[in-house]
């Protein structure tokens, strides 16, 4: 958990130093609608259903052509319903029920993205990004109308690929954008261990002066 | 300036969107589906010894710790539905002067007050509302060995519970060997309590007369 932080916080900083040192250059931000895919423990033991409800923002900060790093935020909910079962509790205990399980995800992630063709005035871009920070987690589990929700947080990291097509000709910062990110959760509550999901995005990005 | 305003507007109205659309466990679910069934039952009791049974003709109802007996067409409902399901798991409805191995008391609980319910709050004042002279054993106690977690509660339970009258002047108590317990929205309509009965029943596959 130190480690965690100390990296964080190295992070935090060089960005605040890297802002405060050239204010003039352009910030840019990045809205887009996210789709949201469970794996491993998460899609077996808790939800398997495809989230359609989702978005991400970011406001980066491009500290040349071909690199930029900034804070990512955005929100995705899981849901799944379960037809009625029966299952064993304590003792000789048997109920029959319908069980819901939801999932709400907040990340706050530093997440830097590399653009290979920097300047290029190409009319496909590719990039990757990486970043790491925690998620806000909303665990929900419902037994007929009977249950509650229990919030943690968790560390959080995310690797993705994508293209950015930009408007117009010339170096541009607006553009609409298209990819994919791996996410990785750590979670160990409830039955669930990790909550590693794929994500499909498509959004907007553009300069802010 | 301008740009700035509408740049959080934008924000504004993606974080209220984003939010808006996530689903509602509660709201996605209907009368039917928001229901729990769960049933306990005394392990150690071979359930094919039992052989009679007769059942209350009326249901207790307790109203924030406040017991009246009743009988309107939904609490009938859930009688008949008892019976039969009784006498289709082979054991025969006598009457209460018959010595019957077992006794059914049906009650239904509303508790607005504390939110909460659990089967030994409910237990606690079992006699005071359902007096073991009626089942003949007047001066015994009543004895249940479940104990429930609490749910909150938001609209009332029903409560099954079956007495071990074959043992009561053995054992010098009344047992509670099985219990239904029917919790969630809509749970006393006469339609369904067919239904619902039946789920309990269905659930407890050792309760067999044979």
């Amino acid at each position: 958990m130190k480690k965690r932080f100390v990296i964080l916080m190295t992070v935090c900083a060089v960005c605040f130093i890297g802002l405060s040192a050239s204010a003039q250059e352009k910030f840019k931000m990045e809205l887009s609608y996210n789709v949201s895919v469970p794996v491993g423990s998460f899609k077996n033991d808790y939800i398997g259903k495809t989230s359609f409800r989702g978005g991400t923002g970011m406001i980066s900060y491009t500290f040349n052509p071909k690199f930029s790093l900034g804070l990512s935020s955005g929100y995705q909910n899981y849901y799944q319903k379960y037809g009625r079962q029966l299952y064993k509790l304590d003792g000789n205990q048997t109920v029959s029920a319908v069980l819901t399980n939801s999932m709400d995800i907040v990340p706050i992630l530093f997440r830097g993205t590399f653009y290979p063709l920097g300047t290029s005035t190409s009319m496909v871009q590719p990039y990757v990004s990486a970043g790491a920070g925690v998620n806000l987690i909303n665990y929900g589990q419902y037994l007929g109308e009977f249950g509650g929700t229990e919030s943690s947080t968790a560390f959080a990291a995310q690797a993705g690929a994508g293209i950015k097509i930009p408007f117009g000709k010339g170096p541009t910062q607006n553009g609409i954008k298209i990819g994919a990110t791996y996410n990785y959760s750590n979670y160990n509550n409830n039955d669930v261990s990790k909550l590693n999901n794929v994500g499909i995005n498509a959004g907007v990005i553009f300069g802010l002066k | 300036m301008k740009s700035k305003n509408g740049l959080w507007v934008s924000i504004m109205v993606l974080a209220v969107g984003f939010t808006s659309c996530s689903k509602d466990p509660l709201a996605n679910l209907t009368a039917e589906e928001s229901r729990i069934y769960i049933t306990n039952h005394d392990s150690t009791k071979n359930f094919s010894n039992y052989h009679t049974f007769s059942i209350s003709d009326s249901v207790a109802v307790l109203n924030n710790g406040e017991a009246s007996k009743q009988l309107n067409q939904t609490d009938q409902a859930f009688i008949d539905a008892v019976k039969t399901e009784m006498q289709n798991d082979g054991y025969t409805l006598v009457n209460k002067g018959a010595n019957p191995d077992l006794g059914i008391n049906i009650t239904r609980i509303y508790n607005t007050s504390t939110g909460i319910i659990s089967y030994s709050n409910y237990y606690d004042y079992y006699g005071g509302y359902w007096d073991p002279y009626y089942w003949g054993y007047g001066g015994y106690n009543y004895y249940s060995p479940y104990s429930y977690a609490t749910y909150s509660i938001r609209e009332g339970a029903l409560s099954i519970d079956m007495l071990n009258l074959k043992d009561a002047p053995a054992t010098n108590k009344i047992e509670v060997i099985w219990n239904g317990l029917i919790r969630g929205s809509g749970i006393f309509n006469a339609n369904t309590a067919a239904d619902q009965v039946n789920k309990l029943f269905t659930q407890s596959p050792y309760l067999k007369s044979k």
